[in-house]
């Protein structure tokens, strides 16, 4: 198959004359969905161009394809005069990542370049630019590791013998192992091109060379995807949320994906890239805080939101960057939600105009099995505060750790639990590597001690078994469990109830709570909870039938 | 002849603390996975498992678990052991400096596991894996975490020679990772990349003395 590769570099804005969504195999999945957000839905994407798919197959047959050699200045000029912004500019560079496309998703299995635009000068510039002379340098740093490892392909034990330096090091400390690590590339006999140029074509070359990689071949066999497809690459303009100025970054849902109401739910953080939201490293600020701390860019930001949740006729779930006050959008997908928000936003999505979703549709979202959860999850919630007000049962309240709701009887140690049978709750303060053992035989664990991202609350999230963790007014002793003032609350062989979707702790079997004389029906509770579930049920009977 | 005996002695002294510290680290472990673990034959672990029964110091027990333990005496001796050994080889310096690096990147890497796990905490969404780029994201994240990492033990290894195997076992998770298996990164007890790096913290902590448990004598 001969493929023509005169024009096969394409702007994210380029008109394709078709539906941008339907170009994957030419784009890539990430080339299409970065041209679709450009040009069908408008929004302001960073600049960039993809490098086609035939290009990959052109050089795997017979190398660098000349054809690139002519496009690429081309497509980086254009970039340069959208951005304000000179590739390789000693004062403020334009900065691009190479990424990565093809037409198949195959997660992590081929090669990305970040940073590509830094050099000596360059990162100066960045510093300047910035205002953050420590990021500055700490992007060089990722730059020149990522490019000698991956365009380069230097071992990272090499590389490893220049050490790193600790999270937060001084910048002097950086900029020192930035030079080791450049020593250790020329030792190893390279060099890393000073031309931004020939930083790129070395690391779009890289991205078509990781196609042939190993593990890209074992992930295609085990996929059965064509050997024969290739890549394409996406080159991207970067933009940068923690430069000076009103700048920032953040996550928003069109709804809250916990309850499925219908306002824009995120965070975002002032002068920080997008890791920082999601590592958590950083108190951020609810989203709604941003109509006040900048109330044009929100109101954009909500234009943007309602433009796709009308293209999409879904929740979406959509990371920006503000760079300077100018907003940027970098990615967007169909939001994951709760079993509760997908019952109530499938419902209003129906109800309101906007979407116009219809029954059947609505239905075919909210298969039974999530309607069943979202009418457990709304119950145990209800009655969670029933009985937390009434303040008999509850003894604890920690933290929702790995969700579900778990008896059993108290055992206080990993030696305990192997002598056990029938269900039992590990009771801990901690918990240490032994406790993993006790915890593949529990039904539940509670903990005093550590927090949501605890090696105790991966393990049971991997177990898939309830978790309540730092509950800590709990004292947790070689036989009995106290309160810090010392009263006893329960002991080793009692039985007790953990919730890990809610955190509570309650003596005894408590899975009928509240349904006893006095309280409300399930029915009841349900209608003023969740009464959207209601109205699906009687959807649902009409189309599931059909 | 002395020199020969003193050695013969540092020798079985070496093999008793790599043996009680990997059941201090990994409970539960059979003989022949304990041994390969820590590169001895099992002919070797099997004795020193013998003589530690013997003197209270470890038991093998059946049940719902099955396998060795420590008793709180054994891991009594076992934090005796690592305290003498860090003085012996003048390693406290070091392995704290090290714990130092380890603290930041334990923090990222917790992270990464959980939105491996939960694509919304708040909202109890669990992570389905159906979204590729998602999983990408996140794998990529770890990847940035393996870069740290590799160094680091690269480190550790050069101050106390018994932690040279973390490099080897956590590339060997991280292949798998990388090949597409998604048990690699956090399933529990399955040699995955988060159950080693649990077993690094609490090494780290055991060996500086710092963990609680041991300090107590629980």
């Amino acid at each position: 198959m001969t493929d023509d590769l005169a024009g096969a570099v394409y702007a994210f804005g380029h008109d394709h004359g078709v539906p941008r969504r339907g170009l994957g195999g030419l784009l890539g999945g990430k080339g299409a969905g970065l041209a679709e957000m450009t040009s069908t839905l408008g929004l302001p994407v960073p600049p960039g161009f993809t490098i086609a798919v035939p290009m990959c197959r052109a050089y795997r047959q017979s190398g660098w394809p000349a054809e690139l050699d002519e496009l690429l200045p081309g497509h980086m000029r254009a970039l340069e005069q959208k951005m304000g912004r000179c590739f390789g500019d000693a004062a403020d560079p334009l900065l691009v990542a190479v990424r990565s496309g093809a037409p198949k998703s195959m997660p992590g299995m081929l090669d990305s370049v970040l940073n590509i635009g830094l050099n000596e000068a360059a990162v100066e510039g960045l510093a300047a630019a910035s205002g953050d002379e420590g990021f500055a340098w700490d992007s060089y740093r990722r730059f020149v590791t990522m490019y000698a490892t991956i365009v380069l392909d230097i071992a990272h034990d090499v590389l490893a013998a220049a050490g790193s330096p600790a999270e937060g090091a001084a910048v002097d400390a950086v900029k020192a192992q930035v030079k080791k690590l450049l020593a250790a590339v020329e030792a190893a006999g390279h060099r890393i091109p000073d031309t931004p140029g020939e930083q790129l074509r070395g690391a779009v070359e890289a991205v078509f060379r990781s196609w042939d990689s190993p593990r890209a071949k074992a992930y295609r066999q085990h996929e059965a995807i064509s050997e024969d497809m290739g890549t394409a690459v996406n080159v991207q303009a970067m933009v940068f949320g923690n430069r000076s100025g009103q700048s920032g970054t953040g996550v928003v849902f069109t709804r809250d994906p916990a309850t499925g109401h219908p306002e824009p739910y995120g965070d975002y953080l002032w002068h920080a890239q997008g890791e920082d939201v999601v590592s958590g490293k950083a108190q951020t600020q609810k989203i709604a805080q941003m109509a006040i701390d900048m109330p044009a860019v929100y109101e954009e930001l909500r234009r943007h939101l309602a433009r796709l949740e009308g293209h999409y006729r879904d929740i979406c779930d959509v990371e920006f960057t503000i760079e300077q006050g100018k907003l940027w959008i970098l990615q967007t997908r169909i939001g994951k939600r709760g079993a509760i928000a997908a019952v109530r936003a499938a419902v209003q999505m129906v109800s309101g105009p906007a979407i116009g979703l219809t029954p059947a549709e609505a239905v075919s979202r909210v298969p039974a099995e999530i309607r069943a959860r979202a009418r457990a999850e709304t119950l145990s919630e209800a009655r969670g505060r029933t009985a937390g007000t009434g303040g008999t049962a509850l003894i604890a309240t920690g933290l929702a750790a790995s969700p579900g709701r778990a008896s059993g009887t108290v055992v206080l140690s990993a030696d305990a639990a192997a002598d056990s049978t029938g269900d039992v709750i590990l009771v801990r303060s901690e918990t240490s590597t032994e406790d993993v053992h006790g915890m593949s035989v529990a039904a539940g664990l509670l903990t005093s001690t550590g927090g949501l991202v605890s090696h105790a609350a991966v393990v049971a999230r991997g177990w898939d078994i309830p978790a309540v963790v730092g509950a800590g007014d709990l004292v947790i002793g070689d036989e009995h469990v106290a309160t810090r003032e010392g009263k006893t609350l329960f002991s080793a062989g009692d039985t007790i109830t953990i919730d890990g979707g809610t955190g509570q702790v309650w003596l005894g079997q408590v899975e009928d709570l509240g349904g006893a004389a006095g309280g409300p029906a399930d029915e009841e509770l349900l209608e003023i909870e969740l009464p959207e579930l209601r109205i699906l049920e009687s959807w649902a009977a009409e189309h599931e039938d059909a | 002849m002395t020199s020969e005996t003193t050695k013969a002695a540092g020798t079985a002294a070496t093999h008793q603390l790599l043996v009680l510290h990997m059941l201090r680290l990994g409970a539960f472990v059979p003989a022949d996975k304990l041994a390969e673990r820590i590169g001895l034959d099992a002919g070797t672990v099997r004795a020193v498992l013998a003589a530690a029964r013997d003197e209270g110091l470890a038991k093998e027990r059946s049940g719902r678990i099955s396998g060795w333990m420590l008793t709180p005496a054994g891991k009594a001796a076992d934090a005796g052991l690592l305290a003498s050994e860090l003085e012996a080889a003048g390693a406290r310096a070091g392995i704290e400096r090290l714990y130092t690096r380890f603290i930041p990147v334990n923090e990222t890497f917790k992270q990464v596991c959980t939105r491996w796990q939960m694509r919304d905490m708040d909202a109890h969404v669990p992570n389905d894996h159906a979204d590729a780029e998602y999983d990408a994201a996140v794998i990529a994240e770890l990847g940035e975490v393996h870069r740290a990492a590799s160094p680091l033990c690269h480190d550790l290894a050069g101050v106390l020679a018994r932690f040279g195997r973390y490099s080897r076992e956590f590339e060997a998770a991280w292949q798998r990772v990388s090949a597409g298996d998604r048990k690699a990164f956090a399933a529990p007890m399955s040699g995955s990349y988060h159950d080693l790096w649990m077993e690094l913290h609490q090494d780290l902590l055991t060996t500086l003395g710092r963990d609680r448990s041991a300090a107590d004598g629980q």
